[in-house]
């Protein structure tokens, strides 16, 4: 197979470029392409054109993954062909020549001699690095043989790294004397877990004499505890025995004792202190009554020689009061001289104070100069009055000469202010200016906007290309209508529509024609199907020859002339009959054909009939093309026509529309920037007018104008101006106002002062009037007259306090009589008179008097109460006396006794029998503990029944069972401790059942492992076999032509390669150097020789598979990179050889390999494609 | 009205056989997988309040002599005890051969059958009467069916028998008796153990093999565990298959055919699981994988079958986490077959082809590559060669197949662009 070309429609940088692989002399093509200019993408190219684009690709960045596309011709050497386009996609991807329909891969695959892309790879190309690892891999290999003709046969460039992979694998899993390799490691933790599940096992019988020894020993622990409790039963009864023998013996002494008691009363334990308290009860109640009897009599005694004063007791109240008044006595006495000075020491003072207001000679009549109400309210009322109308005097006159200061200096202010300007006119103009606006700002933003629209719109128009000219020169252009593009369109619309249909009915007619032409042919081919002008041919023949035998048969032997023509229709008949015949049959045949294909026949004829009338529909359908093309050339000139006096080559309708409405709106925008542009001058000149009047009005007006004003200064000086004239007139108008008020004040005040002068008169005459009253005279001051009444008052109070005194002292006086006749009464009657000089004495002696009698009949009462004690005292003690005597009588009633005297011994007596009834209880309750539930009797009879003698000998005896008993006891508790535990530990653990799960995934792993080892194992041994296999077999014809490869391509630096054998005998290839016999071991080599002795053998296998195979292109891919100039022109020349055998396409991006060759071997047996465009040097 | 279990080959600690574990692997889930097995048996008996628990033989693997295991079942009866719970167990040839099953300290609640001759067992409350015999030997030839008790008038009977009637695939033949031997007594259910699959070998009266309680081997795959039978008054025994694993083996066909890609192959094994664990819900899966089928993925999947174990193992993880355990994995993928057309010779590569085909024609030539293996197969233990998956290195069969798996990896490592040369 050979590949005619590869056209690279759309796949990486490239669009519709080719590389035409045919046509040419050689087989050899060299395609350059420099570093981005896609050698790599042509070599993936050809890879993708024979086996499918892959699912990723870095081919797409220009044409997207669906547009990809890679033609391509292969030719087989029996020159069958095939064209077809590749898609890239995941099936379906290869497509017909026509890039329509599908192609199956089947076929594609029969070119390429059913090869995959690897095997393609492997076999039919060469890169670089290929050459590089095969050089590697036989150095490596140290030129052993067979691995070197197995790599390069196969095109297979890592035996070596397979081999060790392979002898890797197998030596982590098995080495016979390991231990860590994973089967050895698998092997010893098999036996360790085996070890360690036996080592966990359980068996039952283990667990069954464990499970028997617990029983045992518990049935020996039950015996074992029944006897012990009997043996120390039986000890414990002769214990108590031994115990109660002593008690046994006492228990009879005091029975007998107790006997001698029997007639003793028994005693109550406190008889006999019962006894002792009655004896010394009677001794001490004799002894009371004689004592209370003595003291009776003593006190009668005293009662009776004690004498009470009672009359005077009964006047005790009397003196008792006297007591009380003589304190009220003493103290009037005292203050009597007190206060007769105070009274004379006031009488005194009132007439003093009179005499100082010139009052005299009145004064022991005081109250004749009593003052009246009216007259002193009077004199009060005056002062007063004169006192306001003095003040009010004063302050009018103060606030006279106030008034007047404050007119002058006013005054004088308003003379000093300038006169006062009218500034009316200002103001209207200011008004007028106001009213405008702000006039300067509007005319800079409208020049600003105006501008900016106006270079807007220019640019708009200089986008445009039909028309050339400035805004100003848009305005007239005769621009058609939108109405006329409109129809203009729709003609054009009109015609390229008719003009489609007419395209396509004209291809479906040729279509129709095409497919009636290829029945026709098939038709054709299959059958020459007979006509009816065949069939009466034909039997115009046989109707000749069957008109020349009858003649003959009817003897009128026709014509020989006629005879041998007709016979020439049929060449191997010599007899008239034989040619009729076969024309009878021929005749026969047609028709019999006839009839059998009349289908085909009327098919065929019908067919015919289609195709003139399609070959004529052709005719009329080009004709019409050609008339429609004809009208829409005038259409076009007609447009053409319409937009000439603009001077503008239209473009089609659709478009001139669009650029027709932009323009006209470019127009319109034009005008509005004219119109905007008339305002501004305008405004300009309103402005100016304004200015020129508002300087002059200020000029008028004495306010100096500057020289370089604008209108907005102006308008601020003008302003200025005008509120400084209306500020002067406010504060003219102010002084004024404030003149007149003071003024009107000032005659106010002055009328005041008039008035108070008049009322003063007016005063003075009352005042003289009253005064007079008072003993003044009418000069005398307000304050004056006030004096003299304050003095006359005082003098009035203090006559008034000195009567009260005098009053008071007349009682004191009645009062001391009065007391003094009382004592005397009292004194009188109860006491010696002597004895009192004065009435305190008297009272005293009369207290002493009634003190005295209170004492006696105190004591009188107490006498009597001791006796009345002494007398019940006793009667009690006489009461006590008896009851004692009778108590002691009972005790001797229950003592059985007649005297007293006799109760000691019988008490003595009752006391020892007691005592021995005690002790003999305590010995029956003692008996009875250790009788152990028995009676007492019944156990005493028991004990009795032993002998003494016999009961320590055999209490010894059982307490030595016991001791045996209970250490037996304890034996057994261990026992069954130990083997509860044993058993405990046997508790059903799954510890056995966990290894032998254990053991079961190592023997899994080993099955798995061991499968592993063995496949690999046999792998690696039949691939030994193989190499050597295939060395044996090919070793000598391909050393032979590597060789000769070898020596060309070392441009004879070698004379060749041949085999010899190592130190260990392994065959292997050294190469023999020119001019000798040296033979130079691989490892000896330079790496770009061990490239060519591996391209060498390379070549050499590829020579022989192409002996007996179709050729496949071989595909290098710039391998001769590390080849000096000769060596690779060597090569080169090798590869032209061997493109005589296949098609050879070297790839390379070295421009120098391209020209070597060229010069060097001509371009007669190389063709060189360019996928750029070639460098200047190599168009030379 | 009253219920009973049906029970038998329980293998009580008997360990999963031979099964891989690796990275990811769920090897909790698979701890003492019978002992759970059993003890969701004892939840349910207890849970479904039944009268009685049928054991038919095979309690005990036949060469386990850890009396553990049998102490544990003691435990695990006692709570029947504690419920109230009757059990009738027949040993079978496993436990004959063990013996343990006859000599553990059992409760009053349990009755082992003799061994010496058949007997009947009644429990007069409910009515019930159970017929059986234990093995004596591990091998017993005898129609032991032919000879147990009449039925008991009035009662429910029901015949105790460890067996494989008349013989059953990949079980030995024990006991051996046909269905009318049995159908012959008049019983109304027979209770059978010995075959490890749920069958139901005859509807009236019920000849019953409730399968094995937990599947422990490659070859017991599908749902196992127990029958909960209940019986009322007039009516037929319904028997309901309660399945009572805690682990379950799969075997999983995958057909790569036309599969394009390794990952594409990856994808089908996904849906096939997918399928597997939706049909196995909630309990984890053993899987045997075997790969078959005409795939452009061949070469992959033949040729390194380490790194195909190793993908479909962490595809699994990925997908299903710890439900799935991919145990082994078989390959038997094709190439996809070119229309026609003969492979291009390429020379070394056909040197190969030619020795592989000399080699798989010829016994003796196998044998002699099967020597290679000698060093190794010295070193292995007897218990490997025992093993279903050893593999014989004097088997010619066996190295042809081998033979193959190396071809495969041959031809996958000459390959140029292969990263594993």
């Amino acid at each position: 197979m050979k590949i005619k070309s590869l056209q690279l429609i759309a796949f990486g940088p490239f669009t519709g470029r080719t590389l035409d692989f045919s046509d040419h002399p050689g087989a050899f093509h060299l395609v350059y392409g420099p570093n981005e200019a896609g050698k790599s993408t042509a070599l993936r190219a050809l890879r993708g054109m024979l086996f499918g684009i892959p699912v990723r690709t870095s081919d797409s960045f220009r044409h997207p993954h669906p547009k990809l596309r890679i033609g391509g011709e292969l030719i087989l050497s029996n020159g069958e062909k095939i064209a077809f386009i590749r898609r890239k996609g995941q099936r379906k991807t290869l497509r017909a020549a026509d890039d329509r329909s599908l192609l199956d891969e089947g076929v594609l695959s029969s070119f390429i001699g059913g090869i995959d892309q690897a095997l393609f790879e492997q076999m039919f190309a060469i890169g670089h690095s290929d050459l590089v690892q095969g050089g590697e891999e036989i150095i490596a290999g140290g030129g052993r043989i067979g691995q070197a003709l197995f790599t390069a046969g196969a095109g297979l460039i890592a035996l070596q790294r397979f081999q060790q992979h392979l002898d890797h694998t197998m030596e982590a899993l098995f080495k016979p004397s390991g231990s860590n390799p994973r089967i050895n490691r698998i092997l010893t933790s098999l036996k360790n877990t085996r070890k360690d599940q036996r080592a966990a096992l359980l068996l039952g019988k283990t667990w069954k004499t464990h499970y028997r020894n617990l029983q045992e020993a518990a049935t020996r622990q039950a015996a074992n505890q029944q006897r012990l409790a009997e043996c120390k039963q039986a000890y414990g009864t002769l214990e108590r025995i031994h115990e109660a023998l002593p008690l046994i013996a006492r228990r009879k002494e005091i029975g007998e004792t107790l006997r001698a008691f029997e007639d003793v009363p028994d005693l109550p334990d406190d008889f006999s202190e019962n006894r002792r308290q009655v004896e010394n009860t009677l001794a001490i109640a004799t002894n009371d009554v004689q004592r209370a009897h003595d003291s009776m009599a003593t006190l009668q005694g005293k009662i009776d020689t004690l004498a009470v004063p009672v009359a005077l007791l009964r006047q005790a109240h009397v003196v008792e009061t006297l007591q009380h008044d003589l304190g009220s006595f003493k103290k009037a006495r005292q203050d009597r001289p007190v206060l007769e000075a105070r009274m004379r020491a006031l009488d005194q003072q009132a007439t003093a104070k009179l005499s100082r207001a010139g009052i005299t000679g009145l004064a022991t009549n005081a109250h004749q100069l009593q003052l009246t109400a009216a007259v002193v309210g009077e004199l009060q009322e005056l002062g007063q009055t004169h006192e306001r109308l003095t003040t009010r005097l004063d302050t009018s006159k103060e606030r006279r000469r106030q008034l007047e200061t404050d007119i002058t200096t006013l005054e004088d202010h308003l003379k000093r202010l300038p006169p006062q300007q009218s500034v009316a006119a200002i103001k209207a103009l200011l008004q007028t200016i106001q009213d405008e606006g702000p006039l300067e700002k509007q005319i800079a933003e409208i020049r600003d906007a105006v501008h900016h629209r106006e270079k807007t719109l220019s640019n708009q128009l200089k986008r445009q290309t039909l028309w050339t000219g400035s805004l100003e020169n848009l305005g007239g252009l005769p621009w058609p209508s939108r109405e006329s593009v409109d129809r203009f369109e729709k003609q054009f619309e009109a015609s390229t529509r008719q003009m489609d249909r007419l395209k396509e009915d004209k291809a479906l007619v040729a279509e129709r024609l095409a497919a009636i032409d290829t029945e026709l042919q098939t038709i054709a081919i299959g059958h020459d199907v007979p006509t009816e002008e065949n069939l009466t041919t034909a039997r115009a023949l046989r109707d000749t020859g069957w008109h020349l035998i009858r003649r003959r048969i009817e003897g009128n032997d026709p014509a020989e002339a006629d005879v041998q023509q007709f016979k020439a229709h049929f060449a191997h008949h010599h007899a008239l009959p034989d040619a009729f015949e076969t024309s009878m049959e021929k005749a026969d045949h047609i028709s019999d054909r006839l009839r059998r294909e009349a289908g085909q026949v009327s098919r065929k004829s019908m067919l015919a009939a289609q195709k003139a009338q399609a070959e004529k529909e052709v005719r009329e359908t080009a004709a019409r093309i050609e008339a429609v093309g004809a009208e829409q050339g005038i259409l076009v000139e007609q447009w053409e026509g319409v937009w000439a006096p603009s001077g503008i080559q239209p473009l089609t309708p659709a478009e001139m529309r669009a650029w027709l409405s932009d323009m006209t709106a470019i127009r319109e925008k034009a005008a509005d920037l004219a119109l905007e542009k008339e305002k501004i001058a305008a405004r300009t000149a309103a402005t100016k007018t304004l200015m020129a009047r508002l300087a002059a009005t200020l000029d008028q007006g004495g306010v100096p104008v500057p020289e370089d004003h604008t209108l907005a200064s102006l308008i601020g000086i003008a302003r200025h101006h005008v509120e400084a004239q209306e500020a002067l007139g406010a504060q003219m108008a102010g002084l004024d106002s404030t003149l007149r008020q003071h003024r009107q004040a000032l005659q106010k005040v002055t009328s005041d002062i008039d008035e108070t002068e008049k009322d003063l008169d007016r005063w003075k005459g009352a005042w003289g009037r009253h005064v007079g009253e008072i003993g003044l005279t009418a000069e005398a001051s307000p304050t004056a007259a006030m004096s003299v009444i304050e003095n006359i008052r005082e003098a009035q109070r203090q006559r008034d306090e000195a009567d009260i005194l005098k009053k008071r002292i007349q009682g004191i006086d009645r009062d001391a009589d009065a007391f003094t006749e009382r004592v005397t009464q009292l004194v009188n009657r109860f006491a010696e008179k002597d004895l009192a000089t004065s009435p305190e004495e008297a009272s005293l002696l009369l207290n002493a008097k009634l003190t005295e009698a209170r004492e006696a009949q105190s004591r009188h009462t107490e006498l009597q109460r001791q006796l009345d004690a002494a007398r019940n005292e006793h009667a009690a003690a006489r009461k006590r006396l008896e009851d004692a005597t009778t108590r002691m009588q009972s005790l001797c009633r229950e003592a059985r006794c007649t005297a007293p005297a006799m109760l000691p011994e019988i008490e003595n007596r009752s006391r020892q029998r007691r005592l021995l009834m005690e002790e003999n209880r305590a010995l029956e309750s003692r008996l009875r503990r250790l009788s152990a539930g028995a009676t007492v009797d019944a156990f005493v009879t028991k004990a009795e029944a032993i002998a003494p003698d016999s009961l320590d000998p055999e209490m010894g005896r059982l307490a030595e069972d016991i001791s045996a008993l209970e250490r037996e006891r304890s034996e057994l508790d261990q026992t069954i401790g130990t083997e509860k535990a044993e058993l405990k530990r046997m508790d059903g653990r799954a510890e056995a059942a966990g290894h032998a799960e254990d053991a079961e995934r190592l023997l899994a792993h080993l099955e798995s492992d061991v499968a592993q080892y063995a496949r690999t194992k046999i792998a690696s041994a039949m691939l030994t076999r193989t190499i050597e296999r295939y060395r044996e077999k090919h070793q000598g014809p391909l050393i032979k032509r590597a060789s000769q490869l070898f020596w060309r391509m070392t441009r004879n630096a070698f004379q060749g390669v041949r085999a010899e054998y190592d130190g260990k005998g392994n065959p292997i290839l050294v190469g023999i150097r020119s001019g000798g016999d040296e033979a130079v071991t691989v490892d000896g080599m330079s790496d770009g020789t061990a490239d060519q002795l591996y391209l060498a053998l390379r070549l050499a296998s590829l020579e022989h598979y192409l002996e007996n195979s179709e050729p496949l292109p071989f595909v290098v891919d710039d391998i001769l990179l590390r080849f000096d100039d000769e060596r690779a022109l060597a090569t080169l020349e090798v590869l032209v050889d061997l493109s005589e055998k296949t098609q050879v396409i070297f790839f390379t991006h070295h421009h120098h390999l391209v020209e070597l060759a060229q010069s060097a071997i001509g371009n007669d047996s190389i063709t060189s494609h360019f996928l750029s465009d070639p460098p200047a040097v190599a168009r030379n | 009205m009253f219920k009973f279990i049906h029970t038998a080959d329980i293998h009580l600690d008997s360990p999963l056989h031979r099964l891989e574990a690796y990275e990811g692997a769920p090897v909790a889930e698979i701890r003492q997988a019978s002992r759970r097995a059993f003890e969701n048996l004892i939840d349910l008996a207890v849970t479904e309040s039944v009268d009685v628990v049928l054991i038919a033989g095979d309690l005990f693997d036949g060469d386990w002599k850890d009396y553990h295991t049998g102490l544990y079942f003691i435990t695990q009866i006692h709570r029947l005890k504690a419920a109230g719970i009757a059990v009738f167990v027949v040993s079978g040839n496993h436990d004959a051969a063990g013996r343990m099953t006859r000599s553990l300290p059992y409760p009053d609640n349990v009755h082992v059958f003799s061994t010496r001759s058949p007997e009947t067992h009644k429990l007069d409350a409910l009515k019930i009467a159970v017929h059986g015999q234990s093995f004596a030997t591990a091998t017993v030839r005898d129609n032991l069916a032919i000879g147990y008790p009449d039925p008991v008038s009035g009662y429910f009977n029901i015949g105790l028998l460890h067996t494989s009637l008349t013989g059953r695939d990949g079980h030995e033949t024990y006991a051996p008796c046909t269905l009318a031997d049995l159908q012959s007594r008049g019983y109304d259910y027979w209770a059978l153990g010995h075959v490890h699959q749920f069958e139901i070998a005859a509807a009236d009266p019920p000849v019953v093999f409730p399968g094995c309680l937990q599947g422990r081997h490659a070859r017991e795959t599908g749902p196992k565990g127990a029958l909960l039978v209940t019986v009322a008054e007039g009516a037929p025994p319904e028997i309901i298959h309660h399945p009572l694993d805690v682990i379950r083996w799969i075997q999983l066909a995958v057909n790569l055919e036309g599969a394009p890609t390794e990952q594409a192959c990856l994808d089908r094994f996904v849906d096939a699981l997918e399928e597997q664990t939706r049909r196995n819900a909630s309990i984890p899966l053993i899987v045997r994988v075997s790969l078959a089928g005409k795939t452009a993925a061949h070469e992959q999947m033949a040729g390194d079958l380490e790194y195909v174990k190793e993908a479909f193992r962490s595809t699994a993880i990925a997908h299903f986490g710890d439900r799935v355990w991919i145990d082994k994995l078989t390959v038997a993928t094709q190439p996809p077959t070119k229309d026609g057309q003969a492979p291009i010779d390429p020379g070394p590569l056909r040197e190969l082809e030619h020795l592989v085909a000399e080699i798989q024609a010829d016994d003796a030539l196998r044998q002699q590559l099967g020597e290679e293996l000698t060093d190794l197969f010295r070193k292995l233990p007897a218990e490997y060669r025992q093993g279903p998956g050893a593999i014989d290195p004097a088997d010619p069969a066996q190295l042809q197949h081998i033979v193959k798996q190396a071809y495969a990896i041959l031809t996958r490592g000459l390959k140029r662009e292969t990263d594993a040369a």
